[in-house]
């Protein structure tokens, strides 16, 4: 259990919603629950701070409710849908209530890391209410200054019985505290590998604000013959779309632009034509589609016919012979998406798989859909953080290409026949 | 008009024909490192772990293709003062001894630059108590003058035991102490650590400290403080100190048992175990019962010899992707001479540059170091280990626990059937090598005698190659001859040289120097 501490308008919500994307990605079952959610189905319509505030009697006891019911749905995430990570996501600000968690944890033998956020800069606190909560269900009716207004008597409410984690009486717990949004940490007892993991994702992260541009090479010759894989380089349309990529790039007037790309030379090509610094990561190079390498779908239904169907059974996990799957990409991606999280304007050349695995991150994508997600030759995908999630602009860049995204079959058992296994062959131009 | 790409021979990676460099400017997959430069300094009162912890992060970042060195400031004394006497030494008030201190801070400065701007040094770890304001002030100054970044790393630790247990395991038998018994030593180094402590001023995150960027290691890893990481390098060094311990431990590697292709002498490939494979196997659980471990993980790669070798300890045992062998591309399941009959450009070239070298459609030892690292970061979190894995992949294993350069990385001897056995130990890994008597084909080629040597392929910046730690270019002190009168020795003027002459009064040459080393 992660349990996320903190006033509100710290960013928890922010922090909890990232982070469970995060190691959903990276393949650890991880929901959140949202106390706030639960109030909001409990008590229908929010009229003002005065439900906050510490003397408000039956308030207290609704708010209590909504914890332990999700505390419940915690359990039952657990021992009935096989989750592994539960986060938390309340202020949690009295040592009762941690203390509550705390037991509620140790009787059912989960572990418990705690998640502090703390700021006082009070532009930082004015600026998350504009982002998030002035959105929120519970402002929808007001305008901005009412909104703010109201949210920073509510926060006036916790103040008075706010108890941060104190790191003497409470050195025996597992936490890590994040101090004025990551200039500083406190990291206390990391008990396990998945606690490192998320302590150093944490630091990881920031919140200036940026834009992260993915795209894939351009055409490449081996794309015109319908080849899968291979290793080779751009088509004549491939090179306009490069050169229609520099014109794009220029166009955004993007500061300090960080450019990377694969070790295939169609990428290096692509880069090679905006004409600035770029980096090549050997971790970004396409799905190693092993036996299957350089063949046509056409191909690879004659040869191998029951590799084919399985891998339309399970595009996510299935391994090429010899080569990788879906799963073993994201495991070779997960440093560069680390790096991705430090960095701030980067534009990303890859190729279709790697472009799905990444795009899955941001856009929070489950594994049975990444697979699938559209990825088309020639279109630039501008995403950028936005509140709680990442908005995403898609940019064709009027250079004709290939068609080279399959989508799953009707029929995917291994005694299909050919027509059946082709039938969502891409089209070509 | 976009330049031609041209894919070079050694690493296989595409770059603009016209460079006539041997490696293009960022020729790694992985991101390149702090530039500029990076001063990591040591902040801790004696016998906190520092040079441990020096040594340490320097091998791991070495062996991550990130040129490091450690200058520690006590070895420039002992060069300095030639004979150590007493704690005195570092009594506060010890006026001379404090102006030899510092000029060999300042000498290990002036190193430290001379590493970073012109040795192609990228990491410096500046490693010495750096306890007071003014001598981290200093270093912050140097710092900004020579535009390096520079990184704090305290380690704070109160627990009497701990601080009693480094004081034997790496003091007692430190050059210092060569003329003292153990108990004597204890408590000389003791005394020392209170010479100390009335003048530690540690880092203040809240107030004065607090736009500098550090970390504070408590209690040996159970807390830290981290204040403004700045970068990548940071970030990692973070992880990592994060990741280690220091429990006692022990990690086995070994190869899988011989396999069929083994016995065909074919590289790489997905085959089972030869009946010796499978003795190995049977002699291997037999190994393991013998060791009486407590809590032992056992980790495989995904490749078959691995996972049958794993089977026959009856244990449960964890497959890593990241651990299977380094793919050989086209060469896949070819004996050495296939290679060199049909690929036999490309057979000359890894004999040219092994650990560079890519296989076409393959991988390199470059390669597998990054493909490694996260196993190395779980081994440091873990305890008992044993690694069933492939020649290649435990050469980049052994390497890093070792501190082999990338040069000698792929000559590492790895035979079949025999366990490594490695234990930390001070500061560094002993290691043990123990044959299962069980008969193996020799799986391992020796460096061609005839080979031209790449030009420079070794120090490549921002890219993985893992050298080894330097040694100090200090001069060891020589071994005193414990029988000679110490009167005789005169220290020459050039020893006296690392601390500016002109600070030091002449009368310190001669008889009055030596035996006694607090001057007033």
């Amino acid at each position: 259990m992660i349990v996320m501490v903190g006033l509100p308008a710290r960013g928890k919500t922010y922090i909890s919603t990232k982070l469970t994307r995060y190691l959903n990605w990276i393949g650890v079952p991880t929901k959140m629950f949202n106390v706030g959610q639960y109030r909001r189905q409990a008590v229908k319509t929010y009229k003002n701070f005065e439900f906050f505030r510490s003397d408000n009697e039956e308030a207290m006891q609704i708010r209590k409710a909504c914890a332990s019911a999700a505390l419940k749905d915690i359990a039952t995430y657990f021992t009935k849908e096989q989750g592994q990570v539960a986060v938390f996501d309340a202020t949690n600000t009295t040592r009762e209530r941690r203390v509550v968690i705390m037991s509620f944890a140790k009787e059912r033998g989960y572990k418990v890391f705690f998640v502090e956020s703390i700021c006082d800069d009070p532009e930082i606190i004015i600026e998350n209410i504009k982002q998030v909560k002035f959105g929120s269900p519970d402002y929808v009716d007001r305008d901005i200054d009412e909104a703010i207004d109201d949210f920073i008597q509510r926060i006036e409410c916790y103040k008075a019985s706010y108890i941060p984690i104190d790191d003497d009486k409470d050195r025996k717990l597992s936490y890590i505290k994040i101090f004025d949004v990551g200039s500083r940490y406190l990291v206390n007892r990391v008990q396990d590998h998945i606690q490192s993991r998320i302590v150093y994702y944490l630091m990881n992260i920031h919140v200036t604000p940026r834009s992260i541009y993915l795209s894939r090479h351009g055409e490449s010759e081996l794309n015109l013959t319908g080849r899968i894989g291979g290793d080779s380089g751009l088509s004549p349309r491939g090179l306009k779309y490069a050169a229609a990529l520099a014109t794009f790039i220029k166009g955004q007037n993007i500061k300090d632009l960080k450019v990377w790309t694969s070790h295939m030379k169609r990428t290096v090509q692509t880069a090679e034509v905006l004409g600035v610094q770029y980096e090549q990561w050997k971790a970004l190079n396409e799905i190693d589609a092993g036996v299957c390498e350089e063949l046509t779908y056409e191909e690879i239904q004659e040869k191998f016919p029951t590799e084919f169907a399985l891998r339309d059974q399970d595009k996510y996990r299935y391994r090429y012979p010899k080569g990788e799957s879906y799963e073993d990409l994201v495991h070779r991606l997960e440093p560069v998406i680390m790096e991705l999280e430090r960095q701030e304007n980067v534009l990303v050349i890859c190729h279709q798989a790697i472009m799905r695995c990444l795009l899955a991150y941001f856009l929070d994508k489950a594994a049975d859909e990444l697979p699938y997600l559209r990825c088309p030759l020639h279109t630039v995908l501008k995403l950028t953080p936005v509140a709680y999630g990442c908005k995403m602009e898609s940019c064709f860049l009027n250079i004709e290409a290939v068609n080279t995204h399959r989508d799953r079959p009707v029929n995917v058992s291994i005694s299909r026949s050919p027509e059946e296994a082709l039938q969502t062959l891409p089209t070509d131009i | 008009m976009p330049r031609e790409l041209t894919q070079n021979r050694i690493q296989k990676i595409w770059v603009p024909t016209k460079d006539d460099k041997p490696a293009p400017r960022r020729a790694a997959g992985a991101p390149h490192f702090a530039n500029p430069p990076t001063v990591i300094v040591m902040v801790g009162l004696p016998a906190r772990g520092k040079t441990y912890t020096s040594k340490k992060l320097t091998r791991y970042l070495n062996w991550i293709g990130t040129p490091t060195k450690v200058f520690n400031v006590g070895e420039y004394r002992r060069e300095a003062v030639k004979n150590y006497s007493s704690y005195d030494f570092f009594k506060p008030d010890n006026e001379c001894a404090l102006k030899i201190r510092q000029q060999c801070a300042l000498a290990a400065l002036r190193d430290v630059r001379s590493y970073l701007k012109e040795e192609g040094g990228q990491v410096a770890v500046f490693d010495a108590t750096n306890t007071t304001r003014e001598r981290r002030e200093m270093i912050l100054k140097f710092g900004k003058e020579h535009g390096f970044k520079i990184f704090f790393i305290e380690s704070v630790c109160d627990d009497p035991s701990v601080i009693a247990s480094n004081i034997m395991e790496v003091k007692v038998s430190c050059p210092d102490y060569r003329d003292c018994n153990k108990t004597d030593a204890m408590l000389d180094f003791q005394r020392r650590i209170e010479c100390y402590k009335s003048s530690y001023q540690p880092l203040d995150p809240d107030r004065h400290d607090r736009d500098l960027s550090f970390i504070k290691v408590i209690d040996v890893g159970r807390r830290f403080l981290v204040n403004r990481i700045q970068d990548h390098i940071q970030s990692k060094i973070v992880y990592y100190l994060m990741n280690s311990h220091v429990q006692p431990r022990t990690i086995y590697l070994c190869r899988h048992g011989e396999s069929t292709d083994n016995t065909e002498g074919r590289l790489g490939g997905d085959s089972g175990l030869s009946a010796r494979g499978r003795q190995f196997s049977a002699a291997l659980a037999r190994f393991v019962e013998e060791q009486q471990l407590k809590d032992l993980k056992v980790w495989t790669s995904q490749l078959c010899r691995s996972i049958q070798t794993a089977e026959h300890l009856g244990r449960p045992y964890e497959q890593w992707k990241a651990l299977n062998e380094i793919d050989a591309g086209v060469c896949e399941d070819m004996t050495y001479d296939e290679m060199k009959e049909k690929f036999p450009e490309e057979f000359a070239l890894r004999d040219e540059d092994k650990y560079y070298y890519r296989y076409p459609a393959g991988e390199s030892y470059q390669d597998l170091v990054q493909r490694v690292e996260p196993v190395i970061m779980e081994l440091e979190r873990q305890e008992n280990v044993l690694v069933i894995c492939h020649q290649a992949v435990m050469r980049c294993l052994l390497a890093y626990f070792l501190d082999k350069s990338a040069d000698e990385m792929p000559y590492l001897r790895c035979p079949l059937h025999t366990v490594l056995k490695l234990t930390p130990v001070a500061y560094g890994c002993k290691v043990e090598s123990i044959s299962l008597n069980v008969e193996a084909v020799n799986t391992h080629r020796d460096r061609p005698e005839e080979v031209k040597r790449g030009p420079g392929t070794l120090i490549r910046r921002n890219s993985v190659t893992p050298l080894t730690s330097p040694e100090s270019n200090i001069k060891k002190p020589r071994i005193v001859d414990l029988d000679e009168a110490p009167l005789r020795e005169i220290p020459s003027v050039s020893s006296l040289a690392l601390c500016s002459p002109s600070h030091l009064p002449l009368s310190l040459a001669g008889q009055h120097w030596l035996g006694k080393v607090c001057l007033t």
